[in-house]
């Protein structure tokens, strides 16, 4: 069984062998970052690809100290995010006070799989899914949205806001349009 | 953030957070295809680094096999100069085989050195592997690249005649050879120029015109009031230069050129009438002068002469003329005698030395010309015509057989192709010395032409 140190050190010697055994083992769980965060799947497949290339090239400056795969997810994500800069440059930010919030329960949750989060994601406006994405799910916190995303914290506080409020009204209504069809 | 916010957060972290998905197989693919590019692009890049500084190395190595190579000739050059025995001959013309010849020194020449004839005979032989060494050498170079690119005959001349060169070798070298014959070629190419130019030209001074002097030394003149000027002529002829530097020319060459005058309203009239040419004294005879002498020239009655801004024409009137008196009163101009021309002609070959400096030199060229002319009188003539037909002829009198001239002028040529060139010159000439010698003259025209010609180098 090979370990992931090996893996890395082979990486590090630039087998061939090696980089591929690495990405079958991580590919699926950086495509899953990647397609949070892309637009589409082809997106998400151009982020992908330019994530391993990035890896496979810098896996040098890995220094050894922390998680690999946390390294390996912050480039995927790095990347994603640099996608995205260079699409919004000036980004529109969809007004959602209009959304009253209504009220979900917490089992709705429980019958919702990982693809449907995942749609429900990918139709978030592109800047609250991004730092829905960034706070809710990878852990960043608001500085550090502020800071990769170049907004002030602040507006990470009320785009998260926002995101979520999106996210519970359609599920909402994913629950509620489930509840008319169980009945 | 409310409970249901973080329960929202929670829901989409814990199913998503490491949600997988198995990308499409093709991404890989990808991902090895970019892999492999870096690397041949590191590659590509280390060979060209590498490869370049091969090169270098291989040159500079060159350069000093050949320095040294040299450096040790000159040294033995000295030595033998020392002693004055030849201890090697270089033969550095590639027309001829290359040999070095080794002869040795005299052992009985007075002063000789122990010594030098050691340090003699081991250069000798460091130069002799030095040669054999830098033959292979070179051969090499050539299979590899065009560094031969030596305008260094020796070294030509060695590669020539190695007969261990393969047949490719000897075709590189010979292909070298060409070009470099044909860069020298390319150097000298422009250094020579002819080329044909000419101009009208336009005389134009204040005719110094005559002094009353004239008529006591030259007892059979008459006052006239006829006034003969300037006519526009030609100049032109062959020229070549030699280009001393990128700007300096020095150009001669022969030309053709003529200082033009006359006068048209003369009266004249013949056989037995009176001949006239408006207020004209005939001359008269000088019978009493001895034959011979100068003034027994004037004797001829059938002559007239006059002055002009060269000098004075004297004409001989054609046989059969008879002058005789002239009467002011009388109106020629009624009888229908006037309309005679007066065309008197001064031409010269020249032969002019100018420097030409180049001010811009590129396809349009502007330079500027200066020099001196000397010329040589070759025909000198006066004509008295009606229309086209000649009715007396004679010449200006004093005319010197030399005369010097300065010039200036700029000029401009356009380079139609490597060889050709259009060149066009606004000329002034200053005749240095009066055209005639009889000091009453000064006749020194200015003379202002617009040359135009082309001139081929090579």
């Amino acid at each position: 069984m090979t370990t992931i140190e090996q893996l890395i050190s082979s990486c590090k010697k630039g087998k061939r062998d090696g980089q591929s055994k690495l990405y079958q083992m991580f590919a699926p769980k950086l495509f899953g970052v990647s397609l949070r965060y892309s637009r589409d799947q082809t997106e998400a497949e151009d982020t992908l690809h330019e994530a391993f290339v990035n890896i496979f090239s810098k896996i040098d400056q890995y220094s050894g100290k922390g998680s690999f795969e946390g390294w390996m997810r912050r480039i995927v994500v790095n990347i994603a995010l640099e996608k995205y800069r260079k699409r919004f440059r000036v980004q529109t930010v969809e007004d959602v006070s209009i959304y009253d919030t209504r009220t979900v329960n917490d089992d709705v949750y429980d019958h919702l799989n990982a693809e449907q989060l995942m749609q429900l994601i990918k139709e978030l406006p592109p800047r609250y899914k991004m730092v829905f994405n960034l706070y809710a799910i990878d852990g960043y916190t608001h500085k550090e949205i502020a800071e990769i995303m170049g907004i002030d914290e602040g507006t990470s506080k009320s785009n998260l806001s926002r995101a979520r409020k999106i996210l519970q009204n359609r599920i909402f209504e994913i629950g509620y349009l489930e509840h008319e069809y169980s009945r | 953030m409310s409970i249901r916010d973080n329960h929202t957060d929670n829901a989409f972290r814990d199913k998503l957070q490491h949600f997988e998905i198995a990308p499409p197989p093709e991404v890989w693919d990808r991902v090895a295809g970019s892999l492999n590019g870096r690397k041949n692009r590191g590659r590509a890049l280390l060979m060209w680094w590498s490869g370049a500084a091969a090169m270098l190395l291989l040159a500079f190595v060159g350069g000093w096999y050949l320095s040294e190579n040299k450096q040790a000739d000159t040294l033995l050059m000295t030595e033998r100069d020392k002693d004055s025995s030849p201890y090697i001959q270089f033969n550095s013309s590639h027309k001829v085989n290359h040999t070095i010849s080794v002869e040795l020194a005299h052992p009985d020449i007075n002063g000789f050195n122990e010594a030098v004839l050691a340090e003699n005979r081991r250069l000798r032989l460091q130069s002799a592997q030095k040669v054999e060494r830098e033959t292979i050498y070179i051969s090499k170079m050539q299979s590899h690249n065009e560094l031969l690119k030596t305008d260094n005959e020796f070294v030509l001349a060695l590669v020539e005649n190695d007969n261990a060169l393969s047949e490719t070798d000897k075709a590189i070298v010979e292909a070298n050879l060409l070009a470099l014959a044909d860069k020298n070629e390319g150097q000298k190419e422009g250094r020579w120029h002819v080329g044909v130019k000419g101009s009208p030209i336009y005389n134009f001074d204040a005719p110094s015109g005559f002094k009353d002097a004239v008529y006591t030394s030259q007892p059979n003149v008459v006052q006239n009031n006829v006034t003969t000027s300037y006519k526009p002529s030609f100049a032109g002829g062959m020229l070549f230069a030699y280009k001393a530097s990128q700007r300096l020319k020095i150009t001669s060459g022969v030309q053709y050129n003529e200082v033009a005058q006359g006068a048209s309203g003369m009266a004249v009239s013949f056989a037995g009438q009176d001949w006239l040419f408006n207020s004209i004294e005939t001359s008269y005879e000088r019978t009493d002068a001895p034959k011979g002498s100068p003034d027994y020239d004037y004797q001829n009655v059938n002559n007239i002469v006059l002055n002009t801004q060269t000098g004075i024409a004297n004409v001989a009137l054609p046989g059969g003329v008879e002058l005789s008196s002239v009467s002011k009163a009388e109106n020629y101009a009624d009888n229908g005698i006037e309309n005679y021309d007066l065309k008197q002609l001064a031409a010269y070959v020249e032969v002019p030395l100018l420097m030409q400096y180049r001010l811009i030199d590129k396809r349009w060229g502007l330079y500027l010309n200066g020099g001196v002319n000397t010329n040589f009188l070759v025909n000198n003539s006066v004509q008295i015509k009606n229309n086209n037909e000649i009715v007396a002829t004679g010449i200006t009198e004093g005319l010197r057989n030399l005369a010097f001239s300065s010039s200036m002028g700029m000029g401009f040529d356009y380079m139609l192709s490597k060889h050709l060139m259009l060149n066009v010159e606004p000329t002034l000439k200053i005749y240095m010395n009066s055209l005639n010698d009889q000091s009453v003259f000064t006749a020194k025209p200015y003379t202002f032409g617009v040359f135009s010609g082309i001139t081929y180098q090579f």
